[in-house]
């Protein structure tokens, strides 16, 4: 997957608006296309933004996944979770597909899970943890699998489920939140099958895995050892095998894995972040002037950008070398994405987005537009494809336009 | 999730009783937490019958806190952090300009999503300032001079349990004594000292658990009492020595149990905490007092701010949905969608302050529908408020983790 990502950035680098077929348009998972918040093509400095469409939106935390025209969330009529389809430049209804009554606990809110495109299938997980593959050209369910029924997820009698696949190559790599057996299951595309499982991660914790693109690609997840204290196992996306634990110091979370390079591997606790060498199984700092927030951090040229202060309120730059604060700026807590040199920075609550340089040199903001009505608090992160940015609430979905000079 | 939970629990809480004092236009005054009644309702003397929105008075920018404003005769009052220390602070109300401060202790440093600060609200009474700040130091002072009359360490000297944010619950003002709860299985429950001297007067260990509530106080069944929620328990005591007037079970956990009792009509309690809320009914048979539960519900579930009685209708949080629930059964109404935030009673309206939006809401009272009058937006958004407004006559002071405003109230 990342040779295909870095061809796409090449291909996609000096383009404006990228044409609705290039690689470039598509946002496939939650965090973009490896895992990490970064967007296939730049966002260049001199960009403005403006809103182009604005449409209501059944309730719903569930992120926006894009693909060449079409941008796909879930959200809930208060009876059933739907899995919709917009169009990405007028934000119309393309289709909508029930998926599942609504688990009555997500009533409120909606369904969580954001949704993954793969293979010409949307796989969606339901509020009533129903795990479904549904063909975008023919609107057919192409399989399925309960994972309150046949996986045990605690979250079917209470809660809903929430957790969001990930995708690994020709498969899908599900959370199950089961008591017991399997943790983590793995999906065929094509056929829906069951391609491993791991049982055995020490209480795993987390609905939304990372990815390191490692000897094959990693899937991190989140574990608890000892209980209350968070730390990091990496499954081998290939056969479901554990190949490393990393145990943290104190502090607990459940935010996805962050890694940097393939060599290091940020653990984001409360109240603390430390950065791990994968060959020593060390800490090579820790830092209380950032800490696990909703968002995970971007790394980005040796450096990491994230929410920081104990309060998650200050956009802060961490030389990833060193730990030390290179700058902060408190713009208060928000969702990050990464754009070429371009962080994409929606505020949780003030309904601002805001284009800032991803530079250690110090904060300096780009661009900066209201997409979302004040004190609406979201709870989902941007997405970035085909120079457009999407957002949501839980009550309406927005698309920006990326217009470059 | 985990951080709007933990800033969640960054709790103000207590209310002090009605007091004396008024705003330079001798209007009534809002003297501590959830205003003269500690109930969240404001007098509407010198208020517009119908508000049509807010002029800027001043802002005054400080460096961090959840305390509310509070506002007397003498002056405007609250507690912020300020260049590494929790002070806390008074300033003219015409003005804004700052009249004196006095610090507490060092600044308690946020930690898991939390700010800053000091939490509590202080409470005044004529010329007597109380104040308590997050590491436990109980203040005295003199609302005129800032000057400090006596202090307490509770942990050291009481054997008090901070929260996992620090101390939140506001001190209480009833005759010659001041109020404080505190909690732990070793802690000694209510602590009540002499107002001049700081001296011991009574304490009634009766929660084995804190929380970050504060004491309410008020006639239930024919005796005047303090009823206090503790993390593990709901009980009410004499104001004259602590003697202990009944007691019950619940209602939650100590970390989310936030607010202060809320006294309604017809001797019934109203307990609202992070996952529900409990409506109790306080009877007595000669000195024996009992208190039972006339109902629990989800659907109202208040997060730091009051919940406003009106004609037998609850309005108040359920998470992001302001409510309008039965008084007598528990029953939603109607419920609207304006996400987390603090209210206030004035009148025939709410005024709505978000939490994170800096805009305030002008709600109309209706047990048939939510109606919004107005709204403006008045403080940084963003930035988190963890109060409602606090009212004295025509003026209205909000704040949040950054400023505080004063606000005129427009209208006809």
């Amino acid at each position: 997957m990342r040779r295909w990502i870095v061809l796409g950035s090449l291909l996609v680098a000096a383009a404006g608006i990228a044409s609705a077929q290039s690689p470039a348009a598509e946002w496939p998972q939650l965090f973009g296309p490896a895992r990490n918040a970064t967007a296939l093509a730049p966002i260049a400095a001199g960009s403005s933004l403006s809103v182009a469409w604005r449409k209501p939106m059944p309730a719903g935390g569930a992120g926006l996944v894009v693909k060449g025209e079409r941008v796909y969330t879930l959200g809930t009529d208060n009876e059933e979770d739907v899995l919709f389809a917009f169009d990405t430049a007028t934000g119309e209804l393309v289709w909508r597909f029930p998926l599942s009554p609504t688990h009555s606990d997500a009533v409120t809110n909606g369904p969580s899970s954001t949704p993954a495109l793969t293979g010409g299938l949307v796989v969606t997980v339901s509020s009533l943890c129903q795990l479904q593959a549904i063909d975008t050209q023919t609107r057919q369910v192409a399989w399925t699998h309960s994972l309150g029924g046949t996986y045990g997820s605690r979250f079917a009698k209470r809660g809903g489920c929430g957790m969001s696949p990930l995708v690994a190559g020709s498969r899908v790599v599900v959370p199950t939140a089961a008591t017991q057996g399997a943790q983590l299951a793995a999906f065929d595309v094509a056929t829906g099958k069951e391609a491993w499982t791991v049982t055995d991660i020490p209480n795993p914790a987390g609905l939304e895995p990372g990815w390191m693109d490692a000897a094959g690609g990693h899937v991190l997840y989140r574990h608890s050892k000892p209980a209350g204290v968070s730390g990091i196992t990496a499954v081998n996306a290939a056969n479901g095998a554990i190949v490393w634990q990393i145990d943290g110091k104190d502090g607990e979370s459940s935010v996805t894995p962050v890694p940097v390079g393939n060599d290091r591997v940020l653990i984001e606790n409360w109240p603390h972040v430390s950065l791990y060498d994968l060959r020593s199984r060390t800490a090579l700092w820790t830092s209380r002037e950032i800490s696990a927030q909703r968002a995970p951090a971007v790394a980005h040229n040796g450096h990491i950008y994230t929410f920081g202060g104990q309060s998650g309120e200050f956009l802060t730059c961490v030389d990833a070398a060193t730990g030390q604060v290179k700058w902060t700026s408190r713009i208060y807590r928000g969702h990050l994405g990464l754009a070429g040199e371009t962080l994409v920075v929606l505020s949780e609550s003030s309904g601002l987005l805001r284009l800032v340089a991803a530079d250690p040199a110090g904060y300096r903001e780009l661009a900066k537009v209201q997409v979302l009505t004040a004190g609406a608090r979201t709870g989902t992160p941007p997405s970035i494809a085909g120079g457009r940015i999407f957002v949501r609430n839980l009550e309406e979905i927005v698309g920006i336009r990326v217009h470059e000079r | 999730m985990r951080h709007f939970l933990c800033a969640g629990l960054l709790a103000v809480a207590a209310l002090p009783p009605v007091q004396n004092g008024g705003d330079p236009g001798n209007a009534p005054a809002w003297p501590g937490v959830w205003g003269p009644h500690r109930n969240g309702t404001a007098s509407t003397a010198g208020i517009p019958a119908q508000p049509t929105g807010f002029k800027e008075l001043w802002r005054h920018k400080t460096q961090g806190g959840y305390s509310e404003v509070v506002v007397t005769g003498i002056g405007v009052f609250t507690m912020e952090a300020r260049d590494g220390s929790d002070d806390v602070v008074a300033l003219e109300a015409a003005s804004g300009r700052e009249r004196w401060r006095a610090k507490v202790g060092p600044t308690y440093r946020g930690h898991d999503g939390s700010h800053d600060g000091p939490i509590a609200t202080p409470a005044v009474d004529g010329t007597d300032l109380f104040a308590l700040g997050p590491h436990g130091v109980l203040v005295a002072l003199d609302a005129a001079t800032g000057a400090e009359r006596w202090r307490h360490d509770l942990v050291k000297e009481f054997g008090a349990i901070a929260m996992i944010y620090g101390f939140g619950t506001s001190p209480l003002i009833e005759g010659r004594s001041v109020i404080v709860q505190t909690g732990g299985e070793k802690g000694r429950g209510l602590l009540a000292f002499d107002r001049a001297t700081g001296k011991l007067l009574w304490n009634a260990p009766h929660g084995l658990r804190g929380g970050y509530a504060s004491p309410s106080i008020g006639t239930l069944a024919g005796a005047r009492q303090i009823i206090a929620a503790a993390g593990d328990r709901v009980y009410a005591v004499s104001p004259a020595d602590g003697t202990l007037l009944w007691s019950v079970a619940g209602p939650g956990d100590g970390e989310s149990v936030a607010n202060p009792p809320q006294l309604l009509p017809d001797d019934r309690v109203l307990i609202t905490f992070w996952g529900e809320a409990v409506l109790l009914k306080v009877a007595r048979q000669g000195q024996a007092f009992t208190a039972t539960e006339l109902w629990r519900s989800p659907r109202l579930r208040a997060a730091y701010s009051p919940t406003i009685y009106r004609d037998g209708n609850l309005y108040g949080f359920n998470g992001p949905f302001l409510t309008c629930i039965d008084a007598a059964t528990g029953d939603v109404r109607w419920r609207h969608r304006m996400y987390e935030g603090a209210l206030i009673g004035l009148g025939s309206h709410l005024l709505v302050l978000g939490r994170a939006s800096g805009n305030l809401h002008v709600v109309q009272i209706s047990p048939t529908a939510f109606i919004e009058v107005t709204r403006a937006a008045v403080l940084t958004p963003g930035a988190t408020s963890m109060t409602g407004p606090s009212v004295a006559g025509r003026r209205l002071f909000v704040r949040n983790s950054e400023e505080v405003v004063a606000l005129s109230v427009e209208g006809k």
